[in-house]
C-alpha cells in the first residue's frame, strides 16, 4: 500500500487532480482509498457522482467514538473506489486541524487503513499548512510520498513554499515526490515553476493545461478520463509516475529573500510586515488590567499554575453562586482537588471544616473531542442550563486553554443565556487556561472582574465596619486567622462586613461599600495588585498594615485601625494585657533559649515576627537566607542593620552554611533530609498565624525541641 | 452551605489515568507536555502513591521542568508554545533528562494535543513513547487503558514464548487504587497458594522490562474491570492470550474471594483447595469476632451503607455488606456508566434481593456507612456528621498510612470489617 498527502494553497484544484487520479487508479483495477481533509468535504464529490456523503466528524458528533462504525464513514463512489470525508466544523468557530488529527485517530483505532484492503490512500489536503492539524498528514506514520498542486501564480507558489517548510519540520528523510503544476495559463508559467523546482530541489511531475472540461466534468460528475482523451492521458501518465516513483526529495524551501528575488519584490513585502507584527504580540497583552499583573506575569518566570485555575478558585468562594468551567473535566477536576487539599488539610491540622470548600460551587462544560472540533457553543449551553437549575444568584464562566486555543468567543455564546435566565447575572472570565497568566494572574483577574461587574460602588458606607482583602484560602490557617482578627477587631467595637474573596455570598460582595476601611490578610504581590486596583479605580481606602503578625505589628495595626475608627479608648486596654502575658511568656523562655543560634533560610520576605521573638530572648542570628521563589517580593525588616543576611540564597549552600556556623537551629519553610545531623531543624510556615503571639508559639517548638536529639532516628534510615 | 460541585464534574479524567498509568511503571519518568496547571496535581499524586526518592526537598528541584516536586516534569507551556509550538521546549526537557535509563513517557495535556505536533520526530532512543491525546473529558479508565495499549502495541515482545504455563499477568491495577500494593501482595499470596506466580503487574509497580516480557504469562486476571478488560482484550487480540473477568468482580470478601479463586484455578487447571483453607480459617477468625459484637447490640446487621465507587469494587462490597454483614444498601452509585460484567453482575444481584432502586446517585441519603473517595466522605459529613466514612478509593482525605493496608484479599476484608464493626455510630 502507498500513501499519499496531496498538498496545495486553496482553490488550486488538489481535489479535482486527487480525484482525477483516483479515477484513473480504479479503472484500472487499483484499490483505491480518498481521503478529504477539508472541512469543506468536497473532495470526493466527482467519485461520488456529485453527492456529498456524511463526513467522519458529523457521525462522531453524534455517536461518539465507540458507536461509529466504518460502514457509516466510508462510500464506495466510481470503479470502486472508496471515499471518506473528514469533515469539520463551519468557518470561524471550532478547531479544523483538530478535526484532521481526531480523524486519523478514529481511523487508526478502528483499523481503516490497512495493506489488505487498499494499494492506494490518497489524502486531499487543506490549503496551507495552517496548524498542526493540516500537517497530520504530512507525518511519516500517515503519508509515504508528498505532493503539491502548484500554478505560478504568486500565492500558489508562497503556498508551496510554505509547505515544503513544513515538511522539513516532519523528519530529515526525503519525503517529497514533487510539484503538480495545474496550469492557470498565465505567461512564463511553466518557466517560473521549473526555476522555482530548481532552487528547492524538487521536481515537476506534471503539467495539467487550463482546461474547459474540467468545467464540464464538474458539471456532468464525471472523470475527465471519461470524456477527454488528452487530459485522460495526462492523468495515467502521473497516477503511472505516482505508483512507480521511487526516488524522493528533501527540499529546500527558499527564504524570504530568495522569495522576493523569484516572484519580485512588492507583494512579498505587505505580507512579512503584518507576519513579523502579529509575532510581537506576547500573552500577557490579552490580559484584562495589564497593570496588575502576578510577580511571575511581570518578572516573565515560567508561569506558575494556571489563570483559569486561580480564578476558579477565588469565584467558587462566592458560595451562592456557580463557577462554570468551560473546558474538559481535567480543569475542573483539578480546580476541585485544589481546593478540597486545602480543606481536608484544614481539618487534619486544626479542627476547621471548611464546607464552602469541600464541596465547592464549581462544575463543568466537559469539552468533548467533538467540541474541540466544532467548539463549545452547545455544551455550554447545556451546562449553564445545568448550573441554572441550582438557582445560584451568578454564574461566572471561566475558560481554559482548550476553550482558547479554538478561539472561541465565550461572551457572544452566552447572550441568549443572559435573556433567558434574567434572574441571574453571567460574567464571564476569558482566562483561557494560563494563556492570560498564572495561578496568581487568575485571582487577581477574577478580583478585578468582581470589583468592576458585581460590586455596588453607589452604597453608602456605614459606621464601624471593614473589609477583609485577599485572603488566601490555600492556607490551612486562613479560617483561624480570620477569627483572630475578628476578635481584635470585636474587641475595639469594629465589625467585619465582607470577605473579598474568600467564604462569602454575592450579596456581601455587591455591598462592599459599607465598609469605610479595608485591610489586607498579606501585603503580598496580589494583596497589593488587588489594592492598588481597588484604591485607584473604586476609590476604596486600605489600611496601611495588612493582617500582623507577632507583637510589634500587632500593636501597630490596632493602633492604625482604632485611629481610623476613632476608638483610640479602647487601645490601652488591649494592649496592656496582651504585653503582660507575652512578657510572661518571654520570662519562661529565655532562660532555655539565650545565647541559642539560629539560622534561617526562607522564602517568606517577612520574617520579623520570628527575628521579633529571637531577639527579645537574647538568641543569636547567624545567618539569613532568603530564597527568590514565593510570591511575594521585596524583602523588609526592621531589623536590617543585625542580620547576617544573603539575599538569593540557593539550596546548594545550605550544608556548607550549616557545617560552618554550626547553628543551635536551622528554620526554613520545609524541612529536608540529608543536612547535617549537627543542628535542629524546624519549619516557618508560609502563611503564619497572626496576632501578638506567633513569635511566642514558635519559640515554645524551639525550646521543646532544642531539649531533643539533633537527629531523630528515622532520618537514619534515608539511604535503606 | 454552598450550591456544591456536580459530583460527574469532579472526577478524575482520562489525562489522570493516562499520566497514572506511565507513573506505575517503576523505572518511568513522564514528562507532562502542558502547563505547570496540569502538573502540580498529578505530581503530587504520583509520589504520594508511589513514592520513590526519599526527599520532596522544593528547594532541591526547584527551576523549570520539575517546580519542585519530585515527579512529572512539564514543559510548562505558555501562550507563546501555543502558537509556535512546544517541540523547542520538549527537545530541552528530554536533552536534560538524557541520562535517565528507564521509560521515558510524553504525555500532551488537553490543550498541547490541539497543536497537533508530531513529537515523535523529536525522540531518539527506543525507550521513549509520545502519548499525543488523552482524551477531551473521558473517563480515568479510558485514558489509563488507552496509554497502557499504545506502549504494549509499541514495546510487547511479541516473539516471547510463555514460559509457564502456571504464570498469570495482573491487568487493570493502577497506583491510583488506593493500598495498590497491599493488594497486589494479598492477591500474588492467594494465587501463591495455589501455586500460581504473577509475571507482571499492568501497570502498578513492575518494572519496563517485566512489562514488555507480558507474553510471558500463559494467561491475564482482571482484576479491576473497569481499568483492565480492555488491555485484557487486546493481549488477547494481537497476543493471543486469554483472560480472565472475575464474575463477582475484584477479590474482596469472603464471597467473592472464594468465587476468584474457584475462576482462576478452573481456567488455569491448578488445585483451589489451599487458598480456599485460607479463606476458611479467615471466615472462622472473622465468625468470632463478629459474633460477640453481634450478640450485644444485634449489629451489624439492619445498619445501611452506601457505596460510590467502581463497579469492580461496588460489586463485592454489595456482596460482603448485604450477604455476609446483613446490612441495607441504600445507595450504590458508580462512577462509571460503562456496560462492565460486574455492573451487569451487581444489577442482578442488587434485583434478585429488592434493593434494584439502591442503584442510584448518592444524593440525599444518610446512610451508617458510607463506602467511597476521602472527597466523596468529607462532603457527606457536612450533611451527616454521624456517617461512617470508609476511603476505598481516592482521592484520600490525607491520613497518613503506616501500617500496610489493603482493599482485596483476605487482610482487605479484614480491615474493612474492622472498620465497619468500629465505624457503626447509631445505637438501634
Amino acid at each position: 500500500m502507498k500513501r499519499i498527502a496531496i498538498y496545495g494553497k486553496g482553490g488550486i484544484g488538489k481535489s479535482t487532480v486527487a480525484s482525477n487520479i483516483t479515477a484513473t487508479l480504479s479503472k484500472i483495477g487499483f484499490r483505491v482509498l480518498q481521503i478529504g481533509c477539508d472541512p469543506k468535504q468536497d473532495s470526493t464529490r466527482l467519485l461520488m457522482n456529485g453527492f456529498s456523503i456524511p463526513t467522519v466528524l458529523d457521525c462522531l458528533r453524534e455517536r461518539g467514538v465507540g458507536g461509529l462504525d466504518l460502514e457509516e464513514i466510508i462510500f464506495k463512489g466510481y470503479h470502486g473506489c472508496s471515499c471518506i470525508e473528514t469533515g469539520g466544523p463551519e468557518p470561524g468557530v471550532g478547531c479544523a486541524g483538530r478535526g484532521i488529527l481526531s480523524m486519523f485517530e478514529i481511523l487508526q483505532q478502528k483499523g481503516a487503513i490497512r495493506d489488505d484492503l487498499y494499494d492506494m490512500v490518497i489524502y486531499d489536503v487543506l490549503g496551507d499548512v495552517v496548524c498542526g492539524g493540516f500537517a497530520v498528514p504530512l507525518r511519516r506514520e500517515h503519508s509515504d510520498v508528498i505532493y503539491i498542486v502548484t500554478s505560478g501564480e504568486f500565492m500558489s507558489l508562497y503556498a508551496t513554499n510554505n509547505i515544503l517548510k513544513g515538511v522539513r519540520n516532519y523528519g530529515d528523510a526525503p519525503r517529497v515526490g514533487g510539484l503538480i503544476c495545474n496550469l492557470r495559463g498565465i505567461e512564463g508559467e511553466m518557466e517560473l515553476i521549473d526555476k522555482y523546482a530548481g532552487m528547492v530541489g524538487v521536481p515537476t511531475v506534471a503539467a495539467i493545461p487550463r482546461s474547459a472540461s474540467f468545467s464540464i466534468s464538474e458539471k456532468d460528475r464525471d472523470p475527465v478520463n471519461e470524456f477527454d482523451h488528452e487530459l485522460g492521458s495526462i492523468f495515467s501518465k502521473l497516477s503511472d509516475h505516482i505508483i512507480n516513483q521511487d526516488e524522493l526529495y528533501f527540499p529546500e524551501p527558499l527564504g524570504t529573500v530568495e522569495m522576493e528575488d523569484l516572484l519580485g519584490k512588492s507583494c512579498l513585502k505587505n505580507k512579512v510586515r503584518t507576519a513579523r507584527t502579529r509575532e510581537t504580540k506576547t500573552g500577557s497583552e490579552t490580559a484584562k488590567h495589564p497593570l496588575y499583573m502576578s510577580k511571575s506575569m511581570k518578572n516573565r518566570d515560567p508561569l506558575s499554575g494556571c489563570a483559569f485555575n486561580g480564578a476558579v478558585s477565588a469565584l467558587s468562594q462566592i458560595k451562592d453562586s456557580i463557577t462554570l468551567c468551560h473546558g474538559p473535566r481535567s480543569c475542573s477536576q483539578i480546580s476541585h482537588q485544589r481546593a478540597m487539599s486545602s480543606a481536608k488539610r484544614t481539618f487534619s491540622f486544626t479542627g476547621h471544616l471548611l464546607g464552602h470548600m469541600i464541596d465547592p460551587p464549581i462544575m463543568s462544560s466537559d469539552m468533548s473531542e467533538a467540541v474541540m472540533i466544532y467548539g463549545g457553543g452547545k455544551n455550554l449551553e447545556k451546562a449553564i442550563k445545568r448550573a441554572a437549575e441550582r438557582r445560584p444568584d451568578s454564574i461566572f464562566i471561566v475558560t481554559t486553554c482548550s476553550s482558547g486555543i479554538i478561539g472561541e468567543d465565550v461572551t457572544s455564546l452566552i447572550n441568549d443565556a443572559r435573556s433567558r435566565y434574567r434572574d441571574i447575572t453571567f460574567h464571564v472570565m476569558m482566562a483561557d487556561g494560563n494563556i492570560s497568566g498564572d495561578f496568581m494572574q487568575g485571582v487577581i483577574d477574577a478580583s478585578l472582574m468582581v470589583a468592576d461587574e458585581m460590586v455596588d460602588w453607589d452604597v453608602e458606607p456605614m459606621d464601624d465596619m471593614v473589609n477583609i482583602v485577599a485572603e488566601k484560602d490555600i492556607a490551612m490557617n486562613h479560617e483561624y486567622n480570620f477569627n483572630i482578627i475578628k476578635e481584635m477587631l470585636q474587641d475595639i467595637g469594629v465589625r467585619i462586613n465582607c470577605r473579598f474573596i474568600c467564604n462569602t455570598n454575592a450579596n456581601e460582595i455587591r455591598n462592599f461599600n459599607k465598609a469605610s476601611l479595608n485591610i489586607l490578610a498579606f501585603k503580598d504581590y496580589l494583596g497589593r495588585a488587588i489594592r492598588d486596583y481597588l484604591a485607584k479605580e473604586h476609590g476604596a481606602e486600605f489600611s496601611k498594615h495588612a493582617f500582623p503578625i507577632g507583637f510589634l505589628e500587632t500593636v501597630e495595626w490596632l493602633e492604625e485601625v482604632t485611629e481610623h475608627f476613632s476608638k483610640q479608648d479602647f487601645l490601652g486596654g488591649v494592649i496592656d494585657g496582651n504585653r503582660e502575658r507575652y512578657d510572661g511568656y518571654m520570662d519562661v523562655l529565655r532562660p532555655e533559649l539565650e545565647g541559642k543560634s539560629m539560622m534561617i533560610i526562607a522564602a517568606s520576605q517577612n520574617i520579623d515576627w520570628v527575628l521579633e521573638a529571637a531577639f527579645d530572648l537574647g538568641m543569636e542570628i547567624v545567618k539569613v537566607g532568603i530564597c527568590d521563589y514565593s510570591q511575594e517580593e521585596g524583602f523588609r525588616s526592621r531589623y536590617l542593620g543585625k542580620l547576617p543576611l544573603e539575599m538569593n540564597y540557593c539550596a546548594k549552600k545550605r550544608f556548607e552554611d550549616i557545617m560552618d556556623l554550626s547553628p543551635d537551629i536551622v528554620l526554613s519553610n520545609y524541612n529536608s533530609v540529608g543536612l547535617p545531623d549537627i543542628s535542629n531543624y524546624s519549619v516557618i510556615p508560609l502563611c503564619p498565624d497572626v496576632g501578638f503571639f506567633t513569635g511566642v508559639e514558635m519559640a515554645y517548638r524551639w525550646k521543646n525541641i532544642l531539649s531533643l536529639p539533633k537527629c531523630e532516628g528515622w532520618k537514619l534510615d534515608a539511604g535503606l | 452551605m454552598t450550591l456544591g460541585c456536580n459530583p460527574i464534574d469532579i472526577l478524575p479524567d482520562a489525562m489522570t489515568g493516562a499520566i497514572l498509568a506511565m507513573e506505575g511503571i517503576r523505572d518511568s519518568l513522564t514528562i507532562l507536555n502542558g502547563p505547570t496547571g496540569c502538573k502540580y496535581f498529578h505530581a503530587s499524586i504520583s509520589d504520594s502513591q508511589y513514592p520513590r526518592s526519599d526527599s520532596i526537598d522544593p528547594l532541591g528541584r526547584s527551576g523549570p521542568f520539575f517546580f519542585g516536586q519530585p515527579r512529572v516534569p512539564t514543559t510548562y507551556l505558555e501562550s507563546d508554545d501555543y502558537i509556535f509550538g512546544s517541540s523547542a521546549k520538549v527537545e530541552q526537557i528530554l536533552a536534560k533528562l538524557g541520562g535517565f535509563n528507564g521509560l521515558t513517557s510524553i504525555v500532551n495535556s488537553p490543550a498541547a494535543s490541539l497543536l497537533a505536533e508530531d513529537l515523535n520526530r523529536l525522540i531518539k532512543n527506543d525507550r521513549t513513547i509520545f502519548i499525543e491525546s488523552t482524551g477531551f473529558s473521558d473517563t480515568i479508565y479510558d485514558g489509563f487503558q488507552r496509554a497502557i495499549i499504545q506502549l504494549l502495541e509499541r514495546f510487547s515482545d511479541r516473539d516471547v514464548e510463555c514460559g509457564d504455563t502456571k504464570s498469570v499477568n495482573l491487568i487493570g491495577i493502577s497506583i491510583y487504587h488506593k493500598h495498590w500494593q497491599g493488594n497486589i501482595e494479598e492477591i500474588c499470596s492467594l494465587l501463591s497458594l495455589m501455586g500460581i506466580r504473577v509475571n507482571s503487574v499492568i501497570s502498578a509497580g513492575t518494572a519496563f522490562r517485566d512489562m514488555v516480557d507480558v507474553r510471558r504469562a500463559a494467561a491475564n486476571i482482571v482484576v479491576h474491570e473497569e481499568y483492565g478488560i480492555d488491555i485484557a482484550r487486546w493481549l488477547e487480540s494481537e497476543l493471543s492470550m486469554p483472560y480472565i473477568n472475575p464474575s463477582s468482580g475484584s477479590p474482596l470478601g469472603f464471597d467473592s474471594i472464594e468465587s476468584f479463586i474457584l475462576e482462576v484455578a478452573d481456567s488455569l487447571g491448578v488445585d483451589p483447595s489451599p487458598a480456599l483453607e485460607s479463606v476458611r480459617k479467615a471466615r472462622k477468625h472473622c465468625f468470632r469476632v463478629i459474633s460477640r459484637y453481634n450478640s450485644l447490640s444485634g449489629l451489624p446487621k439492619g445498619a445501611t451503607f452506601a457505596i460510590h465507587a467502581e463497579p469492580s469494587l461496588a460489586l463485592p462490597l454489595v456482596h460482603l455488606l448485604h450477604d455476609y454483614l446483613g446490612m441495607i444498601p441504600i445507595r450504590v452509585s458508580l462512577t462509571t456508566e460503562r456496560d462492565l460484567l460486574t455492573r451487569r453482575n451487581l444489577e442482578g444481584h442488587l434485583r434478585e434481593r429488592g434493593f434494584k432502586d439502591s442503584l442510584t446517585a448518592l444524593e440525599e441519603a444518610y446512610p451508617d456507612v458510607l463506602f467511597s473517595d476521602g472527597n466523596t466522605i468529607s462532603k457527606h459529613k457536612l450533611i451527616n456528621p454521624l456517617v461512617e466514612g470508609i476511603e476505598v478509593s481516592l482521592p484520600s482525605h490525607g491520613f497518613a498510612d503506616v501500617l500496610p493496608k489493603a482493599i482485596l484479599g483476605i487482610r482487605g476484608t479484614y480491615i474493612l470489617l474492622e472498620k465497619v464493626l468500629n465505624g457503626i455510630y447509631r445505637v438501634y
